[in-house]
This record gives C-alpha cells, sequence and structure tokens, in this order.
C-alpha cells in the first residue's frame, strides 16, 4: 500500500494485479501446449521424407511390355485435407525419353483416402483430373503413388531412362 | 472475478486456435520418376509360316520357278545384326524329292539382296557364316520391315513327286 492510498484503492489495485498474473499464467500454459504439440497443432498438413523419387525397378525388355512401381508418401496432417495433382509443366505426367513415350499410368491408394483411392489405373491425363479426400485427421498417413509404364506394342521404343514427374498437393 | 477472467482468456485462446486451425494451406510434394527400357530386338511374329496359298501358284511342269514373299516386321532400338539358319538343309523336301531352293532378304537392311542366293552353306550361299544383314536402328524408329522371299525350281529333267514340299528358315536377330 503507497503512501496516501487509500483501504479501498490498495484493495482494487491488489485483485487487478492478481487477475493479470493469472492471465500471464493461463497465456503461458497455453503457449507451452502449443510449443509440446508442434507446428500442426495449429492445423495443416505436410509431406515428410522429400524429395519423394520413384524408380520402376524392372526394365522394359520388349514391345508391349508393362512395368510398374510405387513409392510410400507420408503426410503428417492434423485436419481433414484433400490431395491434388498437377505437373510442373504440360507433358511432365508422361515417361518420356528425348521425345519418345511410354503409356503412362497412375494409381493413389491408402487407408487414409476416401474408398482407399484408386482400384484402378488411371491414364495419365485423367489422374491429373483427380481430387482424394482425406476425411480424418492424423497420425501421419501412408499413402502411396503407383505408376506403371507401357511400351509401345507395333514397334521398340528407343532404350533409354523415361521420366515424369508430378506434384502432389495437400490442401486444408 | 478471477474465475471470470481466466474463462474469458480460455475462451478467447481457444477461439485464436479454432481461426487458426481453419485457415486454408496447402503443402506440396514432387514425385519423380523414372523406367527404363533395354536395347532389344524382337519378332512381330517369332513363328511365321509361308502357306501354300503364299506362292506365285503351284509347281505344274519341269524347270518352273515359283516364288513367294514373307513379309516380317522387326521391333528393335538397337543397330541389329539378322543371321539366317535352318535347322535342316533350308531346301524344299518331300520325302526323296527336292526342289531347288534359294532366298533373298529385303527390306530395311543396309545390303538387300538383289539376287537369289542358294540354300547352303558354302561361299555366297544363303547360309554361309559371313551371309549376314545388318537393320541399323534410327531413333524414333522401332519397327523395321524385312522381307524373306524364296524361290522354288522344279527339275527339268523329271516331274518331282507330287506333295507339298517344307523347310525351315531362322533368322536369328542379334546385338
Amino acid at each position: 500500500m503507497w503512501p496516501g492510498m487509500s483501504r479501498c484503492q490498495a484493495g482494487c489495485l491488489s485483485g487487478v494485479l492478481a487477475v493479470r498474473h493469472d492471465i500471464v499464467r493461463i497465456a503461458a500454459v497455453v503457449s507451452g501446449l502449443i510449443c509440446a504439440a508442434g507446428g500442426l497443432a495449429l492445423g495443416g498438413a505436410n509431406w515428410s521424407g522429400q524429395p519423394y523419387t520413384l524408380a520402376v525397378p524392372d526394365d522394359i525388355t520388349g514391345a508391349g511390355q508393362a512395368r510398374s512401381g510405387s513409392l510410400v508418401m507420408t503426410l503428417d496432417h492434423d485436419t481433414p485435407c484433400t490431395i491434388t495433382v498437377s505437373v510442373a509443366k504440360a507433358g511432365d505426367e508422361v515417361l518420356a525419353s528425348a521425345g519418345d513415350t511410354l503409356a503412362t499410368s497412375y494409381k493413389l491408394t491408402g487407408a487414409a483416402l476416401q474408398n482407399g483411392g484408386d482400384g484402378d489405373w488411371v491414364d495419365s491425363s485423367t489422374f491429373l483430373t483427380r481430387n482424394y479426400s482425406v476425411p480424418e485427421t492424423g497420425p501421419p498417413d501412408g499413402i502411396t503413388i503407383w505408376v506403371r509404364a507401357a511400351a509401345s506394342s507395333g514397334r521398340a521404343n528407343n532404350a533409354g531412362t523415361y521420366s515424369a514427374s508430378v506434384i502432389l498437393t495437400a490442401s486444408w | 472475478m478471477r474465475r471470470t477472467w481466466m474463462v474469458l482468456t480460455a475462451v478467447a485462446v481457444f477461439l485464436m486456435l479454432a481461426q487458426t486451425a481453419s485457415a486454408a494451406g496447402s503443402a506440396p510434394a514432387s514425385v519423380s520418376i523414372t523406367a527404363t527400357v533395354d536395347p532389344f530386338a524382337e519378332w512381330a511374329n517369332a513363328s511365321p509360316a509361308i502357306g501354300a496359298g503364299e506362292w506365285t501358284g503351284h509347281v505344274g511342269a519341269v524347270d518352273q520357278t515359283r516364288t513367294a514373299t514373307k513379309a516380317l516386321s522387326l521391333y528393335a532400338n538397337v543397330t541389329i545384326t539378322l543371321t539366317p539358319s535352318s535347322t535342316g538343309t533350308g531346301i524344299l523336301t518331300n520325302g526323296t524329292n527336292t526342289l531347288s531352293t534359294s532366298y533373298k532378304i529385303t527390306g530395311e537392311v543396309t545390303e538387300p539382296d538383289i539376287a537369289y542366293k542358294a540354300a547352303g552353306t558354302g561361299a555366297g550361299e544363303f547360309f554361309a557364316a559371313a551371309n549376314t544383314y545388318t537393320v541399323t536402328h534410327v531413333a524414333g524408329d522401332g519397327s523395321y520391315a524385312i522381307n524373306l522371299l524364296v524361290q522354288a525350281v522344279s527339275p527339268n529333267d523329271r516331274a518331282p513327286d507330287a506333295g507339298d514340299y517344307t523347310c525351315n528358315v531362322t533368322l536369328t536377330a542379334s546385338w
């Protein structure tokens, strides 16, 4: 109690200081919880384990032959989200090498996807139009991307390494 | 009073978090994909046959020449060597009777035959070890037309036995 302060004023000041003290304590506790839970406590999604590279394990050794491979990607999220497919530039979705191409198909599967994702191969252009719903929140989910490369049936494709790239974007 | 402030503070923090959690956002991931095509060659039809109806006609006289052409497609993405061979003699045979048999390779080989080469392994003959053909691969062109031509000539001093005359030829593509 300061000099000249009435008993009533002193009581009020004491109450205000006590409330401020509680606010600071509450804020500290909440902040601590947020930090402990990590950034995702704020809501969102993130692909972990990048960069992603998918090499089809078996080579094509004959006309009309198809080979496939898959890669499991990890989606960290604490909110429902939607996965869309895009490319950096037109045609990137098709396996190509020096002007030659392989018929390219994709599938996206995973228990976290609504209905488990694709049941069958999707041609590369249709794949770019797909939306995949991830209706639940975390924990981290494995999303598997599959690719199938099919050689031409009426000729031999050029020998070499064929490349493609797609972008999977999780939005919420 | 203290309880009121605590409740108000908690509600405010909750609303702030709820607002933040519902904010839209996106996270992209790029996937690089590779697949490999090996050098290879294969025939579109690995077991073609020349039927009786594919000849220019049946042999119906002495010293008569008949021919047949079999169009083959070779799928290749590498320059290859074609080598003819036969599990037998490559001579059209019916029991003990034969027709004089010769062959030509034409089409997309670097040096197509001009004249028929006799079925045999001697110098200049069709099955000679040195008688090979090159198919030069051009990038982007993975299909090559190869023609196998067969010529049968009946003897000039007698009538061969009537019936079907058969033989076989193997064209092996190697690289």
